[in-house]
């Protein structure tokens, strides 16, 4: 397998299948840690896109000088929009219709996809549910560490933090997570 | 000596983060702990639930535009 590294020195020379096989490479990680963080597919797209961009115009600027350790560096810049994107959301004044509903959902800005509107009434589907509901910092950890594979040192750099804290975030997590799993077949039965 | 494991040392021993040492004797012990068996399936069925997505096809597409354009457009200054 070829290196991260060597792939965007090939992509600089004019190879542009250097910059497809990056992209094939880490394209699922990147996208399902997006999606995971703002919990939104439309919105997710456009986020993938945008750091996509971002990240090829700061390799072709020069900027790029992580060697093999793209994926972390890619994953900080996606982090940093969907964290961007979140507080935007969360500023943007909801408008609604006479009936005092969402307009954005009405017109299917929003809509949940297919994958998402597949209702399976089982556990994993619902703990999906629940990991969407976590706090955010409990959520970020799990989803760095489980969609994008990312070791809890790396998470620590991406996020600012130490490594204790990642995994003190992570428990937290799993604590919460097996609550909800708790209470729900409490209720079930 | 014989390591206090904690949860914490469980979620690492799970990703495979956990040092040599604490490796082998949870990997020793854990036929005689039911708890944390039972706190490692736990990780097990929520790293199940973290199922992996794919970007649209129109992401890839607009990307890989875009990295041929600016690569058209250095060229042509």
């Amino acid at each position: 397998m070829i290196a991260d590294g060597i792939l965007i020195k090939q992509y600089l020379a004019g190879n542009q299948g250097s910059f497809e096989a990056l992209l094939k490479r880490h394209k699922n990680r990147i996208f399902s840690s997006i999606y995971g963080l703002v919990g939104d597919r439309y919105l997710a797209e456009d986020i993938f896109q945008e750091t996509f961009i971002k990240i090829i115009h700061s390799i072709r600027a020069g900027k790029y000088n992580h060697e093999d350790k793209f994926l972390p560096w890619a994953l900080r810049i996606s982090r940093n929009m969907c964290i961007d994107s979140i507080r935007q959301r969360k500023r943007m004044p909801m408008v609604v219709d006479s009936e005092g509903n969402d307009i954005l959902n009405n017109l299917g800005v929003f809509e949940k996809s297919q994958e998402e509107l597949h209702i399976e009434n089982d556990e994993i589907s619902m703990l999906k549910q629940w990991i969407r509901e976590l706090p955010e910092e409990q959520k970020e950890v799990l989803i760095l560490r489980n969609y994008a594979d990312l070791s809890f040192k790396e998470i620590a750099a991406i996020t600012n933090t130490n490594i204790n804290t990642c995994i003190g975030r992570m428990h937290y997590a799993v604590l919460n997570l097996r609550k909800m799993m708790q209470k729900n077949s409490v209720r079930v039965k | 000596m014989i390591p206090n494991i904690t949860e914490n040392d469980l979620i690492l021993y799970y990703y495979h983060e956990s040092s040599a040492e604490v490796t082998k004797f949870i990997n020793d012990q854990l036929e005689s702990q039911p708890s944390w068996s039972k706190f490692l399936k736990k990780l097990d069925l929520i790293r199940s639930a973290s199922s992996s997505f794919s970007p649209s096809n129109t992401s890839i597409s607009i990307i890989l535009e875009e990295s041929i354009q600016k690569e058209t457009h250095s060229h042509s200054i």
